[in-house]
């Protein structure tokens, strides 16, 4: 739905992250009045605002990524009182649950598939010592996979034909991303100048 | 959209939930949907099961409206209904009888399918023997191969001719060209799905496709017609190197050894000569053509990636780009915290229409090179209108109402730019409708990057029009 439409999707995710950032700065000036936030701090809070509103924007059901995406940042404790503020803390439960969930999912099967490349590993030296090029070049493309595989949020359940999918959907709602926080920090600095 | 109209948004102090995640369903049907979605986004669309096999291009989950995603699969399930073949008409590619169980009229049904045309345009370019064919509907026809000393011909090349048209229309815009492509299908009795890198052909056969030979040999084919002479298939795979006597020969064992049978609607993916049929050799087909499928949107999706050749270089760039993707968004997440100590972005949205509006600006000439050389430009003049421009749309609103201006803007539709032109002309007057009609020229702007995606202000949406243009292929 979101990415049906490139223009609805980038202003819903500004609406989103507007909202979440003011979510974060009021949390802020609210609760820790006495001892404001440090630049780490902050720097934290605007990442986990802004990965919060393109995934929310993204919607969650349509995207695994962005679930996960919202999982990990649940699965941080620190992250805690702010994500409960901006996605509320029943969802802020639920997230939390289904990161570890999936996290020992994705543990019990990266055993498993270590076991299995271990025994294919040994089955391919057996079967011809020298692979040659295309056993190498097939081998690189596994490990570009594995690579890939870290980078995307949920990648670790994901294997070949869903991982570039996903990569692909990701890919572009983080283009989104980084262009609508270019677009806020110029217009910060615009108002730094003026005011 | 989920997002209310912006009075209608919470309010800013003290809320309890911002976002609604839309977390309504538990975590473990997510978690599976998670591990295994892309498989069942394309499995769950038909319900005439033919999807297993994959013969339709699988719709990404964000293409999903897209007008062509049903019509695979349907035309598909019409396909088989045609199996008791009427005879084949004389003279195709010389071989009376033999492997040419389609009338003609099928094949120019399939020639003039815009989005067969338009696939095997796309795909050429990873196609070894297309060569000359380029990304036009050019390159259907050495595909095609076709001996043309058939009955047909003259209706096939109006037919061919068609296809050009159409796929050269929904090629650069796809706004456009959703309509006619959209139209020529449902017209078309068959899609056809097109094969990655040429490697494999689905073609909707019955179940006489499990019999043909099953030498087991993989090898590289290119997208099927099995209505076509057996001559072409040499012509264009090259690697398959047959002679055409044996392949009529082995065209008249096929033809002769299946009977005409009812249709079943699960098999849809016929193994070129040689190639192995066996349901997971299929299977294995239809999966790593999918993969190149998506291997090509992202080379599209990447800057700098449609240069590199190999699988391996792609996912580095594409590994590379996503990494400085992220650190980027670090970066600004950081400079955000240093530049607004209090996070405190309640009037921005003014400094930050101010701001598309101006990045977008220069495109303008680009885009509009009429209008800028004749009339005056909005932004030009907006210096020495000063702030009433930004102030008296946005300052008596608080965050959420100053997004309304945008709100307009977007939801617009940018039909024609004359209205800009004339926003343009009475600019002077009238501070107000002279913003929005610049908010719409931005929103132009998007429009006209569809074909022209250089710039890195706007390129998020070109390159996703890109994209969406290809999920509707």
């Amino acid at each position: 739905m979101a990415m049906h439409d490139p223009r609805r999707f980038k202003k819903a995710f500004m609406e989103r992250l507007l909202l979440s950032l003011q979510v974060a700065a009021g949390g802020e000036s609210s609760s820790s009045n006495s001892k404001p936030m440090g630049l780490r701090e902050r720097r934290d809070a605007v990442r986990l605002s802004s990965d919060v509103a393109m995934a929310s924007a993204r919607g969650p059901r349509a995207a695994p990524w962005a679930r996960a995406l919202v999982a990990h940042h649940a699965a941080d404790p620190r992250n805690a009182p702010l994500l409960r503020r901006i996605i509320g803390a029943a969802a802020y439960h639920r997230a939390a649950a289904a990161g570890e969930r999936s996290r020992r999912i994705v543990r019990r099967s990266q055993q498993s598939s270590r076991r299995k490349r271990i025994r294919s590993l040994a089955m391919s030296a057996a079967s011809n010592v020298n692979g040659g090029a295309s056993a190498a070049a097939r081998r690189t493309v596994k490990g570009r996979m594995r690579v890939l595989r870290r980078l995307v949020p949920g990648g670790e359940a994901l294997r070949g034909l869903s991982l570039l999918s996903e990569t692909l959907d990701y890919v572009v709602c983080l283009k989104a991303q980084v262009e609508l926080m270019q677009t806020l920090c110029k217009g910060s600095q615009q108002q730094l100048q003026l005011g | 959209m989920n997002c209310g109209p912006p009075d209608q948004l919470p309010p800013a102090t003290a809320p309890s939930c911002f976002l609604n995640l839309n977390w309504d369903q538990s975590m473990d049907p997510a978690l599976s949907s998670m591990v295994s979605s892309p498989a069942s986004n394309s499995t769950a669309a038909p319900p005439d099961g033919l999807a297993l096999h994959g013969i339709s291009p699988q719709q990404p989950h964000y293409g999903g409206g897209t007008p062509l995603s049903s019509p695979p699969k349907l035309n598909l399930s019409m396909m088989g209904q045609f199996h008791p073949y009427p005879p084949p008409p004389p003279g195709a590619g010389g071989l009376p009888i033999l492997e040419n169980p389609m009338p003609m009229g099928h094949l120019d049904q399939f020639l003039a399918d815009p989005g067969f045309a338009e696939r095997a345009a796309r795909l050429s370019g990873f196609d070894a023997r297309g060569g000359g064919g380029g990304y036009g509907g050019a390159a259907v026809q050495p595909q095609f191969g076709l001996p043309d000393a058939s009955p047909a011909g003259g209706s096939k090349e109006m037919e061919l001719g068609n296809t050009r048209d159409e796929s050269s229309v929904s090629g650069p815009a796809p706004g456009g060209g959703e309509i006619p492509l959209k139209g020529a299908s449902d017209g078309n009795a068959r899609k056809r799905k097109a094969s990655g890198k040429g490697k494999s052909k689905d073609s909707p056969m019955s179940t006489s496709a499990s019999k043909e030979d099953s030498s087991g040999k993989r090898c590289k084919s290119t997208e099927e017609r099995e209505n076509n002479a057996a001559g072409e298939e040499n012509s264009g795979k090259g690697k398959v190197a047959q002679s055409n006597s044996e392949n009529g020969k082995k065209g008249g064992k096929e033809s002769s050894s299946k009977p005409p049978e009812p249709p079943k609607d699960y098999i849809h993916v016929r193994a070129r000569r040689g190639e192995a049929t066996d349901s997971h050799s299929l299977a294995e087909r239809v999966r790593r053509e999918k993969i190149s499928q998506r291997m090509k949107l992202l080379q599209d999706l990447v800057p700098g990636c449609n240069k590199v050749v190999g699988k391996a270089v792609m996912l580095d760039e594409i590994i590379n780009y996503v990494q400085s993707l992220q650190r980027q968004v670090e970066f600004l997440s950081m400079k955000l915290a240093t530049v607004n100590p209090q996070l405190d972005f309640n009037n921005l949205p003014n400094l930050l229409a101010k701001d598309m509006h101006q990045s977008c600006s220069p495109l303008q000439s680009s885009h509009f090179p009429l209008e800028t050389s004749g009339a005056p430009l909005p932004y030009i003049n907006q210096p020495q209108q000063g702030n009433p421009l930004g102030c008296g749309l946005t300052n008596g609103m608080d965050n959420q109402g100053s997004m309304h201006p945008l709100d307009q803007a977007f939801c617009r539709q940018m039909g024609s730019h004359h209205p800009f032109l004339n926003g343009v002309s009475d600019a002077a007057s009238q501070v107000g409708a002279f913003w929005q009609d610049d908010l719409q020229s931005v929103v132009q702007m998007d429009m006209g990057q569809s074909q022209e995606i250089a710039t890195s202000s706007n390129s998020y949406n070109g390159s996703l029009q890109t994209v969406h243009m290809k999920m509707e292929l």
